[in-house]
């Protein structure tokens, strides 16, 4: 049933998919040029992606282009005031969608390719600020709003930041329930939070195996890693004690501690580690990726509350022992240990040298002469906004 | 379709041998840390790197000083063994050390060697004797390293050291002139330290010398050249020759790179024609009265129409 709320050929969609692991297989030297020529014949798919700089120049300019587009309609329909202004918003909001929706994508196959997400997050902002711009009393009409319209992008346009924004305005709408009830739900919100995160999670596996095409591969990963990520978070010390002063006005006097404060130490060292224990015995990528960069938040949680006021020999001292326990295990996983390798088996497509070296050249820099004034003059800068910034 | 692998190979695309490797890549029975593995030492060198120069301004005492410095350079060493161990000799064409740790360690003792260099000019109050050098100094070891060892992070490295190093070198020279000077000259710089860079791209690759340095000289280059002209337009006091030299350069580079389907390049380009572009056409509006009104339509009809073109264009850079 899903599969027809798509707005994408989901057999095109699953050829594109295949090809482009399958490049990435002739990239990471397991097929052969003859091989992967004879894929790229048999799955010639219809969708229409360009190659990563171009969606960025096309999400650049759609983005300038929708945006600025307000001003002269105002001038055209001669909107003068505000009310009239909100159906506007509302009005070109479905516009823009209906026209990334069918011109675009359903009659010229666009996928990624800059100017649908662009319309896409256009469109739905504008619509959102239709709606909003009313400012109405309920607090909870804000994240409601915002998680229908973000579910719209994470479903019908398989947007992962669209699924991203459901995530958090999910987290907002409970939050906002939890704050609403009052009393000991308020205390209780760290909880609940994992409570329901983990559900999610369950839920995303029961899923995983309802819709098994890989056209939603990733939306699962994003989607398992999300709910993962949050019920460490809701246990996190630093973030429950931040979080309870910021927005629910607790006020700690010197020397106080949060409630159940014990209980959240707990949280913040053994979730991790249950995590990686996980990983590694249920052979999971993602859970290990995920306790290992919970592992770091952790690490740096405890060394708030906890510092032994020598910050630049705990640095120094821990960036020695990562190196030391990488290249242990490096040299130990060269032969296959119990499955886990240290050899690259595939070529991950976010990798490249090129990249590496300038992201290598900006955050280690090496300058640590001390007279470098002019040094930040002519660094790097201005990377093509990388084509994620929306706003909302 | 629910596994790519099985689709290729009941379509026999891959043989038996193939499927079975990556069948088991698919069901976790294989998994490789390879990623992450790297990943956990980066950030390693990151913070170890950061945190042993820091020592350098820090009271340790006469021998805390003495033992850190010793260290470091045993460190040195003993990674310089490890190198020469594994390190292939030189070649002009792209050599690959089939370690998968091999360019983090050489990166962990090209920074090691700068950090040390730092520590000794400040224990040694060197500072102000070697104001004007010590990033060349930087820039020759990370030039050294990147081209003996073939490590394009390196020599990323070494453009940045060399990009401060002309930064600095010049600024004493803007005292003695006036301070009007000095903002000028950085642009101006960056300016011919960006086009220079784009010239060297363009020689490894013609000369055959580590041809696959191109992308990243270039690079920077171009950001650099860029950036340098971008902000002489609204800095100098003589924008419309900066202008003009955009709309000349950027244009020309626009179209070059189109040909040859570089799209990062032709993106830069492309954003810093257009910013120029805008300059043109709102310098030319200013001279009109009433032509304000135009204003508001200059972005979206622009942006808009520029969409559609390259939209009839799409098989040019249809992405497989």
């Amino acid at each position: 049933m899903i599969k027809s709320w798509i707005a994408y050929d989901i057999k095109e969609l699953e050829k594109k998919k295949l090809l482009s692991s399958a490049k990435n297989l002739y990239k990471s030297k397991i097929l052969s040029e003859e091989q992967w020529g004879k894929i790229k014949e048999n799955y010639t798919s219809k969708l229409y992606s360009p190659s990563i700089f171009i969606r960025v120049l096309f999400f650049i300019l759609t983005l300038i282009g929708l945006s600025t587009i307000s001003g002269p309609l105002a001038l055209i329909l001669s909107i003068n005031d505000f009310e009239d202004l909100r159906i506007a918003f509302l009005l070109f909001g479905v516009v823009f969608i209906t026209v990334t929706d069918f011109v675009l994508i359903q009659k010229n196959h666009h996928y990624l390719s800059g100017v649908t997400e662009a319309g896409i997050y256009i469109g739905l902002s504008f619509i959102a600020f239709g709606v909003l711009a009313s400012e109405p009393n309920n607090m909870l009409i804000y994240p409601l709003v915002g998680f229908i319209l973000s579910s719209i992008a994470a479903v019908r346009y398989l947007n992962l930041l669209g699924l991203v924004a459901t995530f958090l305005f999910f987290g907002w709408i409970l939050f906002q329930l939890c704050i609403t009830i009052g009393g000991i739900m308020e205390a209780l919100i760290p909880f609940v939070f994992m409570f329901v995160f983990g559900l999610t999670y369950w839920s995303c596996t029961k899923l995983e195996k309802k819709l098994t095409s890989v056209v939603f591969e990733d939306a699962f990963i994003v989607a398992k890693t999300l709910s993962l990520f949050i019920v460490y978070l809701a246990g996190n010390y630093y973030v429950v004690r931040e979080l309870s002063i910021e927005l629910m006005n607790l006020h700690l006097a010197e020397g106080e501690d949060i409630p159940f404060a014990f209980l959240f130490y707990v949280f913040t060292v053994l979730v991790p580690i249950a995590y990686l224990y996980f990983g590694i015995k249920k052979r999971s990528l993602l859970f290990i990726r995920t306790s290992l960069l919970t592992l770091a938040l952790s690490v740096i949680t405890l060394k708030y509350y906890f510092s032994l006021g020598m910050p630049m020999l705990t640095i120094t001292l821990s960036g020695a022992i990562l190196i030391i326990i990488s290249f242990l295990i490096f040299r130990y996983l060269r032969q296959v240990q119990h499955g886990f390798t240290s050899e690259k088996l595939l070529h991950d497509k976010w990798s490249s040298q090129d990249l590496t070296a300038i992201i290598a050249s900006q955050t280690l820099g090496g300058n640590k002469v001390p007279t470098t004034e002019n040094d930040t003059t002519f660094k790097g800068g201005e990377f093509g906004g990388g084509g994620a910034g929306s706003n909302w | 379709m629910n596994n790519i692998y099985k689709e290729l190979f009941q379509n026999d695309h891959i043989d038996k041998k193939q499927y079975e490797l990556l069948d088991a890549i698919r069901t976790s029975k294989l998994i490789s840390l390879y990623y992450e593995l790297r990943l956990a030492l980066y950030l390693g060198i990151m913070l170890f790197t950061g945190g042993v120069g820091y020592f350098a301004y820090q009271n340790i005492g006469e021998i805390g000083h003495l033992i850190s410095m010793v260290f470091i350079g045993v460190v040195i060493i003993a990674g310089f063994y490890f190198i020469q161990k594994i390190a292939k000799p030189y070649d002009n064409l792209e050599v690959t050390v089939p370690k998968p740790y091999f360019d983090y360690l050489l990166l962990l003792v090209s920074l090691l060697i700068i950090s040390l260099l730092a520590y000794i000019q400040v224990y040694f109050d060197l500072v102000e004797l070697l104001v004007n050098w010590s990033s060349f100094i930087s820039t020759a070891i990370f030039m050294f390293m990147a081209y003996r060892y073939d490590n394009r992070a390196l020599l990323a490295m070494g453009i940045t050291t060399l990009a401060a190093a002309v930064g600095i070198s010049v600024s004493p020279i803007d005292w003695a002139k006036g301070e009007w000077l000095s903002s000028t000259n950085l642009y101006v710089i960056g300016l011919f330290l960006g086009a220079f860079l784009v010239v060297a791209g363009q020689l490894s690759q013609h000369k055959n010398i580590k041809a696959h340095f191109r992308f990243t000289y270039q690079n920077f280059g171009l950001l650099l050249y860029y950036i340098g002209c971008l902000s002489a337009l609204f800095d100098s006091n003589v924008p419309y020759f900066y202008m003009f030299l955009l709309l000349v350069s950027a244009g020309a580079l626009s179209y070059y790179t189109w040909n040859t389907k570089e799209f990062l390049f032709f993106l830069y380009s492309n954003i810093s024609f257009y910013i120029a572009f805008t300059y043109l056409v709102f310098s030319i509006l200013e001279n009109f009265r009433g032509a304000e009104i135009l204003l508001i339509y200059y972005f979206p009809v622009t942006c808009i129409s520029y969409i559609v073109i390259l939209i009839t264009k799409k098989s040019h850079f249809s992405n497989d």
